[in-house]
């Protein structure tokens, strides 16, 4: 999936010291390319976390240089890091979505705050919700969602903007196989459509299945970066 | 376009709020209402006392008695200095006829002509034409009595430094305290504007990390909690600025009934001439307290 283009996401030399003194990344570097489908994996603790806070700017490194969709992170003000979120569509292992809304609006969350035309956002809600499988269940509150349907739910909302890096979460944390699996397949339609999807996981058989980039974390050290890797993380 | 959907997004969610949390906000909406009924009544109280003071020194005066066997040319050039005075809104010569009539009038009531009748045509007050100075402002008298005493050909100055000290002293007085008890009620409004907001926040916080996460802008993340605190404002200004406008003409007749040997002081405004006023401060205080409220709530926990 390598292209010819600049990387979408360069980390130079990236730490990340805790105040507490826990240093959960050090000397990180890695390049991204646009439209790969990456897998970052490793033991819980290793910095895989701390990895996905620093890219969506909820953390500031200690000292490195981060370069995502063409932007430097630590030179953006505090009033353009929304607008650099709203090129990175975000699933989490929780769903996170708002009990209190129904799915529609769970989704629809996501173009208000880009500020969509009320019709333009009906017709890209629809189609998204048609993408992910779930058209019927517009209607539906959280509660009344399989967990499947939830990550559906919630991958529809990090994709309705049209990101250009879709961040997965432990996408497949909380589903049962079957489930983990329909999820997968659908982040491997959108990478195909060229989103640049990067997959934090602790799930080896998707891993080692599906037979992507594979970006392995312990310690807060780069130990592994394979093109078409399985999950194993011990090896230097 | 995109701002207006931004808006009407934000007062429901705002309205939504509200509804959440419905404890905290009747008990803010209840001590906006309280502190601004207090204003409504103190600024009713206030502005009133005010008029009749006006009305009072309209009509509370100086006398300016001359020194005898001085000519009208001389009375005429004192007149004209007391008149040049900016405290001075009016200045009246009553002459020495005009001053025995109204003696006469004063003191013999309906027997006046008969009894002032011993007299003849002789006036026992013929050295007493005087000046009648009204002033525009009684706080001031003092300083203009001085200034009246130390002109040549002024014999005496007769002045109710009572009257007009203690009606200042009253008006004073009124709108310090009015000014303690409504800054300490403000207070209290905010503390509890704020306590609304930050269970709102809190309630809230999941949803406000998620729209950080997927581009929501400040302002976006603000707004509902600024229209929610606006919305208590303007809830708690109109309660009682109904409750007053009922209430004004009532206790205005009560206190023309029961004291209406007064009627001469107690002039009252009309609604009209209250409510002009007490709306737009009124509202303006809601809204300033709403404001005022939720954004520093939001400041203190949003890190903005």
């Amino acid at each position: 999936m390598r292209n010819n283009d600049l990387p979408i996401m360069v980390l130079e030399n990236v730490s990340k010291t805790y105040s507490e003194g826990v240093d959960a990344l050090n000397n990180v570097s890695l390049s991204i390319e646009k439209g790969e489908f990456v897998f970052v994996v490793g033991p819980s603790g290793s910095g895989k976390s701390t990895l996905i806070k620093l890219m969506l700017k909820e953390l500031e490194p200690t000292s490195g240089k981060l370069c995502i969709a063409g932007q430097q992170l630590s030179k953006l003000k505090r009033r353009q890091v929304s607008k650099y979120r709203r090129n990175i569509g975000v699933v989490f292992q929780n769903f996170e979505l708002l009990g209190d809304r129904n799915v529609y609006e769970n989704v629809a969350l996501a173009q208000r705050v880009i500020g969509v035309p009320k019709r333009k956002m009906k017709k890209n809600i629809s189609s998204m919700l048609s993408l992910v499988g779930i058209a019927d269940k517009a209607m539906a509150f959280p509660d009344e969602l399989s967990g499947g349907e939830r990550q559906r739910v919630a991958l529809a909302r990090a994709l309705v903007n049209r990101p250009s890096i879709l961040l997965a979460d432990e996408p497949t944390g909380n589903l049962d196989p079957k489930n983990a699996w329909s999820i997968m397949g659908l982040l491997d339609e959108v990478n195909k459509l060229g989103t640049t999807v990067i997959v934090v996981t602790h799930n080896p058989e998707v891993v080692d299945t599906m037979q992507k980039r594979v970006i392995a974390i312990k310690d807060g050290v780069v130990v592994l970066d394979e093109l078409k890797g399985g999950y194993i993380y011990e090896r230097r | 376009m995109k701002g207006v959907s931004v808006f009407f997004y934000s007062l429901r969610q705002g309205i939504k709020n509200l509804k959440h949390n419905r404890l905290f906000t009747l008990a803010s909406i209840g001590t906006i209402a309280a502190c601004l009924f207090i204003f409504g009544v103190f600024y009713s109280v206030v502005i009133n006392l005010g008029y009749m003071i006006n009305n009072v020194e309209t009509s509370v005066g100086v006398t300016v008695f001359f020194d005898e066997g001085i000519d009208s040319s001389q009375i005429e050039i004192i007149g004209n200095d007391i008149r040049a005075r900016e405290e001075v809104a009016d200045v009246v010569f009553i002459s020495a006829k005009e001053a025995w009539e109204n003696f006469k009038e004063d003191v013999f009531g309906d027997e006046a002509g008969e009894l002032a009748a011993t007299f003849g045509e002789d006036n026992p007050l013929k050295d007493s034409s005087s000046y009648e100075v009204y002033l525009n402002d009684v706080s001031k008298q003092s300083r203009l009595v001085e200034y009246i005493e130390s002109m040549p050909g002024v014999r005496l100055v007769n002045s109710s430094e009572a009257t007009a000290e203690g009606l200042a002293d009253i008006n004073q007085l009124i709108g310090y305290v009015s000014v303690a008890i409504i800054t300490m009620l403000l207070a209290v409004a905010i503390f509890l504007i704020s306590t609304t907001i930050s269970t709102g926040l809190s309630v809230r916080s999941k949803e406000i990390e998620l729209m950080r996460l997927i581009g929501a802008t400040d302002l976006f993340i603000q707004l509902p909690f600024v229209i929610e605190g606006i919305v208590i404002g303007l809830i708690g200004v109109a309660i009682p600025l109904a409750v007053l406008y009922y209430m004004y003409g009532s206790i205005i007749d009560f206190i023309s009934d029961k004291f209406n040997m007064l009627s001469d002081v107690l002039v009252f405004l009309d609604e009209s001439k209250v409510f002009v006023s007490l709306v737009p401060v009124s509202i303006a205080v809601g809204v300033g307290i709403g404001l005022v409220g939720s954004i520093w709530t939001i400041r203190k926990h949003m890190n903005v």
